[in-house]
């Protein structure tokens, strides 16, 4: 493959890496509407990585960490950045190539740049996940968080899938060769003025982190939390997982923001994590058994989802 | 024969990569034994980043049909044990035969062609190699390694072994650099092996490729006019990283220096894995030097690349040294209620105080160091945790208690102690200077065995999971290295108090075994054991006690055994006495009969004094076993002369009474009855 040209603003950068994954057969898929820390909270991972159907899915998650907001300030971090994520299940035997070609359409090649595989291992204590792989480096800068996940929500992957997470800001500063977050060119309107991501985000930026910081009401967070979680175990209590899943989410946030806002002691920190991980577990037990009940629809090979069947029959009773 | 392996994978860990050669050898030798083939004449072990290898050769053609007479258990052990032998050998039951009261198996063992044996092995090593952590992937079941596999060479004398794991089947071909050379090409032979490699661009064997490194470091760190900060750890870590080296030089704003030497190395080294650069007085350069796993077109864009990434996290540090310096250390120790220590021993405040408490103790009872120093020392030490830095860099903990205490003003001392306090933080590392950082650091892991064992979390195994076996060999390290004379037991008491337990007895045994393990090149194992078990609670008489026997034993081996071996006998004879019931009390001069036990008494009378003074005023122990010797002879003839055992019971206890005070005499100088000792007296 020839190497192409590195793609010069924002949005080019997010329109290659969505060929080129179509280009692979992955189904596009959108963020989810709700707020999440990272693309792996998005169901189309957590719970689709679950079962032995295939799932080949490439998205744009914009994620949200109340906690990493610095009010515009600073040029490296965000309350919000944008991960680019793709989940291949199986894993494909030769994915690290494929992953290195994804690099090479945007215009990071091995002929120019030092590109590494170094361990990283991955674990979410609050959705009961891990998986190992590797940080990728370009030139001593992680690019891409690269996974293979061995479980999630307490229950081992199989088959495994591989996920991929570009950090998509990141990419884009060293493509455009700028040290500030904020004057990444987003796109170039039709009469040649830049749209930067200064000119997006910078507001969102500042009030997002007054409010995790300052402007949040701790005591109703609190109560919503609580409303939250009721409402996720009445949903799971009617087997519904997906809906269940999304007040999950919903307390997963509330956790990160009354974390950011410094109203959870150390003592209470663990309990809490504890409390999200359990509804995240539930969600995906529920998930698995109501895949199984259903037949597995998605698998082609019959044989292996009867299989499959057989083995998670416990699951669906 | 010669054999060439090498398994084909995704990048592996750098950790991982040196220890599965270990482990791979002594499997190879092992298997081979136990197939009766001998182990090879020479054993090469390979590692990279997307290889585990070895080339051994001179390994037999096979092995010969053998007969092996094989002994088991008694005959009296009966038929269960019979059948079980006859399992364990692999031969009917009917087969085995009588000989001596025993039963005996005759194994035939089919000879062996290495051909056939090495598939089976090379599987079973496969599937054996213990990882940190390992991973399923699709191809797998049940099976198990640190990443995918995606080849696997196994050649003998050039013919290829047909070994298989997961979907991988064994064929005769390798790979080299992943960027510089990815087509398979046929493996070269053993000889060739690593010649092969190089020429598409691996460096296979790891001492070479680490020597290259430092010698890539070296000359991109003379471009910059400076030399590498000397550091072994990474260059290690590097090599598990890189198939073929090749350094960058980088640089970074003058304006950063400003940041603590320490933050600066750890930001260098501890993520991006660059090397520091220095000037020859050891003065951190504005410089680093990063390694390559490629030869890039043009090394100006990715050293563009690497000083990016350092130049923003260098950001963040100023960022966190600016913010983290407007909030005095003492204002923050308050934040550390707000902190767990550990789930059932507290807040980090409360930790402190416990700390401050056995760090106060330790000064009453050593008369080290200055109480109002201590004090202040003990409060500040881990009120650096609340800063960003060590949020970011928990491995600069009181490096940055040191920096930010110095900034507000606190005496040099004080500042010094909180540093010191984690010292030493490994094996290599180096001890406290000022008794104030000594202290604080030995209260601390005093405050952290008794607390963690107090909650029943005390190492098992090889799991230690909260360091405690560090934390002891600290402790024992830094009370001898300065000298510390207290009771050791009575320190564990305190902090027993301080925590509401009574772990301090297990605590003590922990400790002892640390100190076997501490003592261990200085002694053989049953004089440590000796003289630890000799009552003293004071660590530096513990290791006195323990020279002198060593170099008792040493000097002159043949007459110590026989003094010893006298002493096991008496303790013997007076473990029997107590068992029987027998009153080893009372010893009367006017009871003495025999001129060898009046020589005894005689002997031990005019020994007793200098004995007494030797060991508790002087801790002249070598004086005590000089003693010791000079009286062996008596003790022999007593015992030659001598039948402790009357059948008369005054004049049986009478000896034992003699015996008794004979052994209590020298008791502090060792627990004889742990020394392995040949000859009996």
């Amino acid at each position: 493959m020839p190497p192409q040209i590195a793609p010069k603003d924002f949005q080019t950068l997010l329109l290659t890496l969505q060929n080129y994954w179509a280009e692979r057969g992955c189904a596009l898929l959108q963020g989810y509407d709700l707020e999440v820390g990272a693309g792996t909270m998005n169901p189309a991972t957590f719970l689709h990585v679950l079962g032995p159907e295939p799932w080949n899915v490439a998205y744009v998650e914009p994620s949200r960490r109340p906690a990493d907001g610095r009010f515009g300030e600073n040029p490296n971090r965000l309350h919000q950045h944008h991960q680019y994520q793709v989940i291949l299940k199986p894993s494909p035997k030769e994915v690290q190539e494929i992953y290195l070609g994804s690099l090479r359409a945007i215009g990071i090649t091995h002929e120019d740049h030092d590109l590494r595989f170094v361990e990283d291992d991955w674990e979410s204590p609050t959705l009961g996940a891990w998986g190992l792989g590797w940080e990728v480096w370009c030139d001593g800068m992680e690019v891409t968080q690269f996974t293979y996940f061995q479980q999630a929500g307490g229950f081992e992957c199989r088959p495994v899938s591989a996920e991929l997470t570009y950090g998509l800001e990141r990419i884009a500063m060293y493509l455009q060769d700028v040290d500030n977050i904020y004057d990444l060119v987003w796109t170039t309107y039709a009469d040649g003025t830049k749209l930067t991501y200064r000119d997006v985000f910078h507001q969102n930026e500042r009030e997002q982190s007054e409010y995790s910081f300052r402007a949040s009401d701790p005591d109703r967070l609190f109560r919503l939390f609580n409303e939250y979680e009721a409402e996720c175990r009445q949903l799971i209590e009617r087997k519904l997982p997906l809906p269940a899943y999304d007040y999950c989410l919903k307390c997963s946030h509330v956790f990160n923001l009354l974390d950011a806002r410094g109203a959870i002691s150390v003592t209470e920190r663990q309990g809490y994590i504890l409390r999200v991980r359990k509804l995240a577990q539930d969600c995906a037990r529920l998930y698995l058994a109501t895949r199984a009940r259903l037949g597995f629809p998605a698998l082609r090979d019959r044989a292996k989802a009867e299989q499959e069947m057989e083995r998670l029959k416990d699951l669906v009773k | 024969m010669d054999v060439v392996f090498e398994i084909g994978c995704e990048e592996l860990p750098a950790s991982f990569q040196k220890p599965a050669l270990e482990w791979m050898r002594e499997f190879f030798t092992g298997e081979m034994a136990k197939a009766g083939l001998g182990g090879p004449k020479q054993w090469s072990p390979f590692a990279t980043p997307r290889r585990l290898a070895f080339v051994a050769t001179g390994l037999p053609e096979g092995s010969t049909d053998a007969t092996d007479v094989v002994s088991g258990p008694p005959v009296t052990a009966g038929a269960k044990a019979k059948e079980g032998f006859a399992r364990k050998m692999r031969v009917s039951v009917e087969s085995l035969r009588e000989t001596d009261g025993r039963f005996v198996a005759t194994v035939q063992t089919k000879g062996m062609a290495t051909a056939d044996a090495l598939p089976g092995i090379l599987e079973k090593m496969i599937r054996g190699i213990p990882f940190k952590k390992s991973m399923r992937w699709d191809a797998l079941d049940g099976d198990a390694f640190a990443r995918p596999v995606h080849w696997i060479a196994a050649l003998l004398d050039g013919k290829p072994l047909a070994v298989k794991f997961a979907d991988v089947k064994s064929g005769g071909e390798t790979r080299g650099h992943r960027f510089l050379a990815p087509a398979a090409f046929a493996v070269p032979k053993a000889a060739k092996y690593l010649d092969g490699l190089r020429k598409a661009h691996v460096l296979a064997d790891w001492a070479e490729r680490k020597s290259r490194i430092a010698e890539e470091v070296a000359r991109a760190a003379r471009e910059g006019g400076g030399v590498a900060r000397p550091d072994d750890e990474l260059l290690e870590t590097v090599t598990g990283l890189v198939e073929e080296p090749y350094a960058v030089l980088g640089h970074f704003e003058k304006e950063f220096l400003e940041l603590p030497p320490e933050v600066l190395v750890s930001e260098m080294r501890g993520h991006q894995k660059y090397f520091a650069v220095q000037d020859a007085q050891g003065r951190l350069q504005p410089a680093f030097v990063a390694v390559s796993n490629t030869k890039v077109r043009d090394p100006a864009v990715s050293r563009k690349g690497y000083e990016r990434v350092l130049r923003a996290r260098l950001s963040d540090a100023r960022f966190f040294f600016d913010q983290d310096r407007k909030t005095p250390l003492h204002s923050r120790v308050e934040k550390l209620a707000r902190r767990t220590f550990m789930q059932g021993l507290g807040t980090e405040l409360e930790r402190v105080q416990r700390i401050r408490d056995l760090a106060l103790w330790l000064h009453g009872a050593t008369g080290k160091g200055q109480a109002a120093q201590i004090s202040e020392a003990a409060e500040l030490c881990k009120a650096d945790l609340t800063t960003g830095m060590v949020g970011e860099f928990p491995e600069l903990q009181g490096v940055m208690g040191r920096v930010y205490a110095l900034h507000d003003g606190v005496a040099p001392e004080v500042a010094d102690a909180i540093l010191e306090h984690y010292l030493p933080r490994g094996a290599e590392d180096r001890l406290p200077q000022t008794d104030a950082g000594a202290l604080l650091g030995m209260a601390d892991r005093l405050d952290q065995l008794v607390g963690i064992f107090g909650l029943g979390k005390e190492p098992t195994g090889t799991a230690d999971p909260y360091g405690l076996r560090r934390a002891a060999l600290g402790l024992l390290r830094v009370t001898l290295a300065r000298g510390y004379r207290f009771d050791m037991q009575e320190a564990l008491r305190h902090a027993d108090e301080l925590h509401g337990k009574s772990v301090g007895g297990k605590v003590w045994q922990f400790l002892l075994g640390r100190l076997e393990v501490l003592f261990r090149d200085r002694a053989q194992p049953d004089s440590i054991q000796a003289a630890l078990h000799s009552g003293a609670h004071d660590l530096v008489d513990l290791e006195k006690r323990l020279v002198a026997l060593q170099t008792v034993r040493e000097k002159s081996r043949a007459q110590f055994e026989a003094t010893a071996a006298a002493f096991k006998r008496i303790g013997n004879i007076l473990a029997q006495a107590r068992e029987k019931g027998f009153a080893a009390m009372g010893f009367s001069p006017d009871k003495l009969r025999e001129p060898a036990e009046r020589a005894l008494a005689e002997a031990l009378q005019k020994g007793r004094e200098r004995v007494q003074a030797a060991i508790s005023d002087k801790e002249d122990y070598l004086g005590a076993y000089a003693v010791l010797a000079e009286l062996r002879p008596v003790v022999d003839r007593f015992f030659d002369g001598v039948m402790v055992m009357d059948p008369d019971p005054s004049l049986r206890d009478n000896r034992l009474a003699l015996l008794r005070s004979l052994h209590e005499l020298f008791s502090p100088l060792a627990d004889f009855s742990r020394l392995q000792v040949e000859k009996s007296a």
